[in-house]
């Protein structure tokens, strides 16, 4: 502090500048998202009675009486701003998202806390994983671009990267989960085992895990094979790479030192964007293999219009996405040297 | 002054295009496979006609139901013995237009909103560049979800308007930067000094170098219409009443078709999809490769 007073003047300012944006971003995600779900129109309730009503011709007596509880257990009989005011009270406060209706004498961020470790294991590695495959399969493509099997390794990602992962996961589960049944196509773990540490218990997890990861990992380690190889190719025109080559050193040395280094550096700042993403990401890879993670809860919540849940989970995604943002803003200048602080 | 009718503009364009078309094969191989979908869109009443005469292939209990595929229904029939093949060219052809019209709505959007952002500047572009960084950053599945919960669509105009909604922004950011580098050019001052209005200098100048980006911004959104609607179809919402790729894969799983093994339904959808992204992905290199030489160098070819 005392040798680089200028600096850190400035560096202060940005932290502190980046931190407001952050904050008001944050409470503006969270109150778009409570009004978008409270101007829907249509209670769960009521169109459940609808339901009944339309089938089958039969209207459920106290039908007025049942919806009028419901809004006052809810708390939807107060206005709009008034239970606005309450519902940012109570999260903000006491983290309370509200009762929930799946579930329903439990509050909604209990529900949200059960889902958040599966899906948190599950995309977590996953992400990890097709992240560093497509580095390494990238810097390869990259480095061996003349040749032909790069090349056409190259094109089948570019038609293949933007393909959704719940595809993917049709397609595997649909061969590996039913035609040949090798692998669970469903849940995640068998319903016959407890959670606990034991060996067959973390075997049966990993199993489980096996398709529902693999659809995320085949596709999404595409995307990072083309940005890598893109980085790569930049990097070999560069003049410190021929002095590099005129030095004489190794090529495992070249690519080791000075093309992987160089790599690492945006790509992880890539890995943290994402990470941010997760959730939006495979929500509907989740949904299809019933893994009990926030993405297939959210397609519950939707399903039986839920909404405390449903606003908890779209919060919790956009400042997980705000939060990354934020954290590589403040870091990135510090692992690399060449971004200033604006 | 640089000033080119109509006329010769798009004959200039058309043979600049021939000539990419001759050198690159991923715009040959993309614009293959599209226009193979297209015919079998095109064709579709025909092998209709063909294949079933006056009967209605989509009437429900028309044929029995499940059949294995065989040579009157090369991909056998559904729960509800309507012929797949059908079915799918069908969904095809609705993914296809649905993808086409939000393509456009959002390219329109986004093409207005880069230009006048780039050309005016000032508050006017802050606050759209402010709204567009926003857009691309919300996380579109879950808000698709409420959207489509909440505006019970039924039909297939408001839906496309909707999935535009969350296309535009890439587009306007691409077209405002590439606007914002066009405007330093000099042939731009030379147009501003012989006494050119703003709308004629972004018309007749601006315009026609923009055009390529403005296909690859086309390209995308058509992609990301068709992804969105297939992800929103599969927890069931959007228009009941329009088949289309998402809704068939959607209604084919719930149907249990996954747990039959039934490949001959679940499969065909899902491969036409992904040949149609990849045929416009291919086609979206190809031409960002033709007009941005340093990708061309990027990619190497």
């Amino acid at each position: 502090m005392k040798t680089l007073p200028h600096v850190s003047k400035t560096v202060l300012y940005y932290v502190i500048r980046r931190i407001i944006i952050y904050i008001i971003s944050v409470y503006v995600a969270l109150t778009v998202n409570f009004f978008l779900f409270r101007m829907i129109p249509v209670d769960p309730l009521s169109m459940h009675f609808q339901m009944i009503q339309q089938r089958y011709g039969y209207t459920v007596p106290g039908t007025d009486q049942i919806i009028e509880h419901y809004k006052k257990i809810f708390g939807y009989d107060k206005d709009l701003f008034t239970q606005y005011i309450n519902y940012m009270k109570e999260l903000i406060l006491h983290g309370n998202m509200g009762i929930s209706f799946l579930a329903f004498p439990k509050e909604s961020q209990v529900l949200i806390m059960q889902a958040l470790p599966w899906s948190i294991g599950l995309l977590g590695v996953a992400t990890i994983i097709s992240w560093s495959l497509g580095i390494i399969l990238g810097t390869l493509v990259g480095w061996w671009r003349e040749k032909k099997i790069s090349s056409s390794i190259y094109s089948v990602a570019l038609c293949l990267c933007n393909v959704p992962y719940y595809y993917l996961a049709i397609i595997l589960v649909l061969f590996f989960g039913y035609m040949w049944a090798i692998l669970p196509p469903s849940r995640a773990y068998s319903p016959h085992l407890t959670p606990s540490l034991t060996l067959e218990f973390i075997w049966d997890l990993i199993v489980h895990a096996t398709l529902p990861s693999l659809s995320i990992i085949l596709i999404s380690s595409l995307g990072w094979l083309i940005s890598t190889r893109a980085l790569v190719i930049t990097i070999l025109g560069d003049d410190f790479l021929t002095f590099a080559h005129a030095k004489g050193l190794k090529k495992i040395r070249i690519l080791n030192r000075y093309v992987l280094r160089n790599i690492l550096l945006p790509q992880t700042t890539g890995l943290g964007m994402s990470l941010g993403f997760v959730f939006s990401g495979s929500f509907l890879v989740e949904w299809i293999f019933k893994y009990p993670g926030v993405g297939e809860l959210f397609s519950r919540a939707i399903g039986s219009l839920d909404y405390n849940t449903a606003v908890g989970i779209v919060s919790i995604s956009t400042v997980t996405v705000l939060t990354a943002n934020l954290i590589i803003d403040l870091l990135y200048p510090f692992i690399d040297p060449r971004v200033r602080y604006g | 002054m640089g000033r080119v009718s109509n006329m010769q503009f798009f004959e200039r364009f058309k043979r600049a295009f021939a000539q990419y078309l001759k050198h690159n094969l991923k715009l040959q191989i993309g614009l293959t496979l599209l226009t193979a979908l297209i015919l079998a869109i095109l064709i579709t009443p025909i092998i209709r006609g063909i294949k079933f005469g006056r009967e209605d292939p989509l009437t429900i209990g028309i044929f029995e139901r499940y059949l294995p595929p065989s040579f009157k229904h090369p991909l056998g029939t559904d729960l509800f013995g309507r012929d797949v093949l059908i079915i799918v060219l069908e969904g095809l052809k609705n993914s296809f237009l649905l993808g086409i019209e939000t393509g456009i709505i959002a390219t329109l959007i986004g093409t207005f909103v880069g230009v006048t952002s780039g050309y005016k500047r000032g508050i006017y572009d802050a606050i759209l560049r402010t709204l567009a960084d926003n857009m691309l950053v919300l996380p579109v599945w879950p808000i698709l979800v409420i959207l489509a919960l909440y505006v019970r669509i039924n039909d297939m105009l408001s839906f496309s308007l909707i999935l535009a909604v969350f296309s535009w922004a890439w587009i306007a950011r691409t077209i405002r930067a590439q606007v914002l580098y066009l405007k330093e050019m000099p042939y731009i001052d030379l147009a501003k000094v012989s006494g050119l209005g703003s709308i004629e200098i972004i018309t007749k100048e601006i315009m026609p170098n923009l055009l390529p980006y403005i296909g690859v911004g086309l390209s995308n959104a058509v992609i990301s219409a068709i992804l969105m609607e297939s992800g929103v179809r599969l927890i069931g919402l959007g228009p009941p009443t329009v088949m289309t790729l998402g809704l068939l894969i959607q209604y084919s799983i719930n149907w249990g078709v996954l747990s039959l093994g039934m490949y001959n339904i679940i499969l065909p959808p899902i491969f036409l999809i992904i040949i149609l992204f990849a045929s416009l992905n291919l086609i979206n290199i190809g031409l960002e490769e033709q007009f941005n030489p340093k990708i061309k160098k990027i990619t190497g070819e």
